[in-house]
C-alpha cells in the first residue's frame, strides 16, 4: 500500500472543497506522502512563493481569488517548481480547458467523479516519471 | 429554369372579378332564354304563313280550275245546244213544211233528258203575216184543238209557237205564244234574224212556268229562212225569215245537268256583263247565306252572242276540304322545336351558369384556402420551400427572406446557394438527411440546423419536408417542406442545457467524495461486519451509477447542442473492433456471455472520432451484453457497402418490444423487459450513440423481432 510512495515526499493539495481535500489526503497519505492541503487561491500564490517545493501537486481549476491556471502559471515560472508534477483536477469535462491547462504546464488531469484507484494510477506514473 | 414561384396572396381584385361574373352570366341566360323562345316561335310563325300561303295559293289555283271548267262547261254547252238548233234547222232545209210528227220524231232523236238535261223543250215559231193568221191558226186546230195565238191582239205578224217538243203540259202553255210581243225575247229573235247566227236571249220567264216553282230562264233562237231565198245582206235575211228554232232553258236545270252537285262552290249567273239582283240567272246555293267568301271570281262567258257573268265564289265546304294539316304540322312542329330549343339553351345555360357556379365556388375556395395558407404561414412564421430536384431550383415564401433578415419577398434560388446559407457543421448532416428521404428510405426529414443571416449571424431553422412527387422510376422530382425560425427555442434549449450542464457539474465532486471514501473504505472492508460490507457496496455501485448518469448527461447535453467538437482521423476497423472487444470483455463475463467477431472484418480504415466510436461501441456492446441470456454469444459482424462501412452487433435476447422501437433512441427510453431486473446503464447510451453516429456523418439503427434477439447496427463514412 505505502510501498510504492519514497518515504518523506510532499504533496500539496489545492482544493477548496474540504471533502475533496480530506479524501485526496486520505489517498495520498496511503501512497506515503505527506500531505499539506491549501483551500484558497491567495494562500497557493504564498506557498509557491515562500514554500518547500513538493513532490506533488494537485490542483483544482476553480478556486477562491486565484483560479488554476494562474498557479499552474506560477509554478512554471519558477525554476524549482519547473519540473513539479501537477495533476489537474476539474468538474469541467470541456475539453477547452483540458487543453488550455495543458498549455499551461499541467502535467496530467482527471476528471471528477473519479475513483482512488484512477487517481492512484495517475500519481505513480506521474511521479515515477518526474524522477 | 421552370421555376415554381409561389403565387402572392391573391388581389382582392380578383376575387371581385371571379365573383361578378356568375350574376352577368346569369343575366345572360335569363334574357336568351324568351329571347330564344321569341326568335324560334317566330320562325315558327313565318313557317307557318308560308305554308298557309302555299296551301292559300294551290287552293286558289285549284278554285280557277275549278271555275276555268265550269265557264268552259257553260260555253261548250250552249255550243251544243246551238248545235242541236242547227239540227233542226236542217230539218226545214230538207222539207217544205216539218209536220208536227216529223218535229216529234227528231226531238225525240235528240233525247233530250238523258243528253240534253235543261233543255225545257225545242221548238219552231213561225211567222205568220196578219193576213194569214185566220188559216194558221185553222190549220193548227187540226190537231191542236185548243190552239191559239196569244196574247191576242191585231199585229201586223205573228211569230207563234207551232210546235214544241217534248209535248207535256208545261211546255203546253208555251204552244201559240207570240214570243216577238215580249221585248227581251224579241231582241234575241232579232239579232238571229239579222245574224243568221244563233242568238241567246237575256233572262226570262217561260210561259212553260207555273205558278209555283219559277225559276229564270232563256231561250236560244235559230232563224229559219225561206228555202232558195237569198240570205246573203241583212235585209234579205229579213225579208227571207220564215220563223226560228228555238230551245227554251230553265237555267236552274240546265246549271244542275251542267254542274253536277257542287256543294264547295257557289255558282252565280248573270246575264249581261253586270253582277246584279234583277239580272241573276242562277244562284247554285240560293238558300245559303251569303258571307265574305275567301275566293271569289267574276268571269265573264260569251254564250253564242250573248254575255253571262259569272260569279264563283268558294264555300266553307271548299276551304273545309282543303288539307290543312301542312301548315298544321309545320306549326306545331315549329311550336315543338321551339320548347326544344328553349329547353336545350336553358339546359345548356343552366349547365353553364352550374358549372360558372361551380368555378366560381371553386376559386373561392381555392382562394380561401390558399388565404388561409398564407396566413396560417404568416401565422406560424413557416417558410414553405418547394424544390425541383431534377431542376436543382428551389422556390422559398416570403418568409423564407424574413427569417434572413430580408424584405419579405418570395425567393427563387438554386439548392447550390441554398446549401451555402446553412452552417457548415450542419451541411453534412443535412446532406445525409437529404439524401435518405430523396432514396426513399425514410418518409419524411426534419432537421434542426443553422442558416446564415444576411448580417452574418447564425439562425436556427427546423426543416421538415417529404418528397412530394416522383417519377416513374421512383426518383423523386419535387420535395416540399416548411423551415421555421427555432433560434429563440435554441436559446431556451441551450440555457436549459447549460442548467443540466451546471447541474451535472456541480454534482460532480460531492460525487467524487462519496465514490472516493466509499472506495477507500471498501479496501479495509475485510475487518467490517458482514451486513456494512454489503450496504458499503450498495452505496458504492449506486454511486458509481450516478456519475456515470451525470457524465452521460453531459455527454449528450452537449453532443445534441452541436457542441462537442469530434476528431475524426482514420481508423483501421479491424483493430478498432478488437480494441473494443478487449476493453469491454469484462462487460461480458459480468453478464455470463461473451463477444464474438465474425471473421473476416474488411480491411477498411473508417473516418471517425476514435473515442467517440468506442463510446458507440462500448454502449451497444454492453446493451447487448446486458439482454443477452447466459452462454449465448453477441456476435460482432461487419460488412462494407458503398463507401460506408456497417457494424451490427447482434445479441439472442428477448427483442425489443414493439411499444419500445419509435423511441429506443430517445433519452431514458429504458425498456422493461418482462420479469428481469432493471438492466442498468444510464438510458442514455442510445440516445449518445445515435447523437455520435449521427454527427459522424453515419446512420444508426435496430432490427429485431420480439423473441428472436436483436441487431443494432450503425453506418459510418470510409476515410477517403
Amino acid at each position: 500500500m505505502n510501498a510504492a510512495a519514497p518515504a518523506g515526499r510532499t504533496a500539496l493539495v489545492i482544493d477548496d472543497d474540504p471533502s475533496i481535500s480530506t479524501l485526496l489526503q486520505i489517498i495520498l497519505k496511503r501512497e506515503g506522502y505527506t500531505v499539506t492541503c491549501i483551500r484558497d487561491g491567495r494562500e497557493a500564490q504564498k506557498a509557491i512563493e515562500d514554500g518547500a517545493v513538493p513532490a506533488l501537486v494537485t490542483l483544482d481549476l476553480m478556486l477562491p481569488h486565484v483560479d488554476g491556471y494562474a498557479l499552474l502559471e506560477l509554478m512554471r515560472a519558477r525554476e524549482a517548481w519547473r519540473n513539479v508534477p501537477v495533476l489537474m483536477l476539474t468538474a469541467r469535462s470541456q475539453e477547452k480547458d483540458m487543453a488550455r491547462a495543458m498549455e499551461r504546464g499541467a502535467s496530467e488531469f482527471i476528471v471528477k467523479p473519479f475513483k482512488p484507484e484512477e487517481l492512484r494510477e495517475r500519481v505513480r506514473r506521474l511521479v515515477g516519471a518526474s524522477s | 429554369m421552370s421555376a415554381r414561384p409561389r403565387q402572392p396572396a391573391p388581389a382582392p381584385g380578383n376575387r371581385q372579378t371571379a365573383g361578378g361574373a356568375l350574376p352577368l352570366a346569369l343575366r345572360y341566360t335569363h334574357v336568351s332564354l324568351p329571347v330564344t323562345l321569341l326568335l324560334t316561335l317566330l320562325a315558327t310563325t313565318i313557317a307557318w304563313h308560308a305554308a298557309e300561303n302555299a296551301l292559300e295559293a294551290s287552293t286558289r289555283a285549284h278554285f280557277e280550275f275549278r271555275v276555268t271548267e265550269i265557264t268552259d262547261a257553260i260555253r261548250g254547252r250552249i255550243t251544243d245546244y246551238a248545235q242541236v238548233l242547227r239540227g233542226g234547222v236542217a230539218l226545214h232545209a230538207a222539207s217544205e213544211s216539218v209536220e208536227w210528227y216529223e218535229w216529234r220524231a227528231y226531238v225525240d232523236t235528240l233525247r233530250l233528258e238523258n243528253t240534253y238535261p235543261g233543255i225545257q223543250g225545242i221548238g219552231i215559231v213561225h211567222r205568220v203575216a196578219h193576213a194569214h193568221a185566220g188559216a194558221f191558226v185553222t190549220a193548227m186546230r187540226r190537231h191542236s184543238t185548243a190552239f191559239g195565238i196569244t196574247p191576242p191582239g191585231e199585229r201586223p205578224e205573228y211569230f207563234a209557237v207551232r210546235y214544241i217538243e217534248p209535248m207535256n203540259e208545261r211546255n203546253l202553255r208555251a204552244l201559240g205564244y207570240d214570243m216577238y210581243t215580249e221585248p227581251v225575247r224579241r231582241a234575241a229573235m232579232e239579232r238571229a234574224r239579222d245574224s243568221g247566227e244563233a242568238a241567246v236571249s237575256g233572262k226570262v220567264t217561260l210561259v212553260q212556268e207555273g205558278p209555283t216553282g219559277t225559276q229564270p230562264g232563256f231561250l236560244v233562237y235559230l232563224p229559219l229562212y225561206a228555202n232558195g231565198a237569198e240570205t246573203g245582206t241583212q235585209a234579205q235575211r229579213q225579208r227571207a225569215l220564215t220563223g226560228y228554232v228555238y230551245a227554251a232553258f230553265r237555267m236552274a236545270d240546265l246549271m244542275r245537268g251542267l254542274l253536277g252537285g257542287v256543294p264547295d262552290l257557289r255558282v252565280e249567273i248573270f246575264d249581261g256583263h253586270e253582277v246584279s239582283d234583277e239580272g241573276r240567272l242562277y244562284d247554285s246555293a240560293r238558300d245559303t247565306a251569303r258571307d265574305e267568301a275567301s275566293f271569289v271570281t267574276v268571269s265573264r262567258v260569251v254564250v253564242a252572242d250573248h254575255v253571262w257573268t259569272v260569279r264563283t265564289s268558294a264555300l266553307p265546304a271548299l276551304m273545309a276540304s282543303v288539307d290543312r294539316t301542312r301548315p298544321r304540322v309545320v306549326l306545331a312542329s315549329g311550336i315543338a322545336i321551339s320548347l326544344l330549343v328553349t329547353a336545350l339553351v336553358w339546359t345548356l345555360a343552366t349547365t353553364r351558369a352550374r358549372a360558372l357556379r361551380l368555378a366560381a365556388r371553386m376559386t373561392r375556395d381555392l382562394h380561401q384556402s390558399r388565404e388561409q395558407l398564407t396566413m396560417a404561414l404568416e401565422g406560424s412564421k413557416l417558410a414553405l420551400f418547394d424544390w425541383h430536384v431534377t431542376e436543382g431550383t428551389v422556390a422559398l415564401s416570403e418568409s423564407w427572406n424574413v427569417m434572413r433578415g430580408g424584405p419579405a419577398q418570395p425567393t427563387l434560388t438554386t439548392i447550390d446557394r441554398l446549401e451555402g446559407t446553412v452552417h457548415p457543421e450542419d451541411a453534412p448532416r443535412l446532406r445525409h438527411h437529404l439524401a435518405q428521404v430523396l432514396r426513399g428510405a425514410v418518409p419524411y426529414y426534419e432537421i434542426e440546423h443553422r442558416v446564415r443571416t444576411y448580417d452574418g449571424r447564425w439562425k436556427w431553422i427546423v426543416s421538415r419536408a417529404k418528397v412530394t412527387e416522383r417519377d416513374e422510376n421512383g426518383r423523386a422530382v419535387r420535395l416540399t417542406g416548411t423551415n421555421a425560425d427555432i433560434t429563440e427555442k435554441k436559446v431556451v434549449e441551450e440555457m436549459k442545457d447549460e442548467f443540466v450542464a451546471t447541474v451535472s457539474h456541480e454534482l460532480r465532486t460531492p460525487l467524487t467524495s462519496i465514490i472516493g471514501g466509499l472506495a477507500l473504505i471498501k479496501e479495509d472492508s475485510a475487518t467490517l461486519p458482514e451486513e456494512t460490507r454489503v450496504l458499503l457496496d450498495l452505496a458504492y455501485e449506486n454511486a458509481e451509477r450516478l456519475a456515470a448518469l451525470v457524465n452521460d448527461i453531459l455527454d449528450i447535453e452537449k453532443l445534441e447542442a452541436g457542441r462537442i467538437a469530434l476528431e475524426p482521423k482514420a481508423l483501421e476497423l479491424p483493430a478498432l473492433l478488437r480494441h473494443a472487444l478487449r476493453v469491454n470483455a469484462p462487460y461480458a463475463e459480468r453478464y455470463g456471455t461473451r463477444f464474438e467477431l465474425a471473421e473476416p472484418v474488411p480491411p477498411v480504415r473508417i473516418w471517425a472520432d476514435e473515442a467517440r466510436v468506442l463510446q458507440v461501441l462500448t454502449n451497444l456492446l454492453s446493451n447487448a451484453a446486458r439482454f443477452s441470456p447466459a452462454d449465448a454469444p453477441v456476435t460482432v459482424r461487419a460488412s462494407e457497402r458503398e463507401g460506408r462501412t456497417r457494424v451490427e452487433i447482434a445479441d439472442r435476447g428477448p427483442g425489443v418490444p414493439d411499444e419500445f422501437r419509435s423511441r429506443i433512441f430517445t433519452r431514458f427510453a429504458q425498456a422493461h423487459t418482462g420479469g428481469n431486473a432493471p438492466h442498468g446503464g444510464t438510458g442514455l447510451g442510445l440516445a449518445i450513440s445515435k447523437a455520435i453516429v449521427e454527427a459522424s456523418g453515419g446512420a444508426i439503427g435496430f432490427e429485431s423481432a420480439p423473441g428472436a434477439g436483436a441487431t443494432f447496427w450503425f453506418e459510418l463514412p470510409l476515410a477517403r
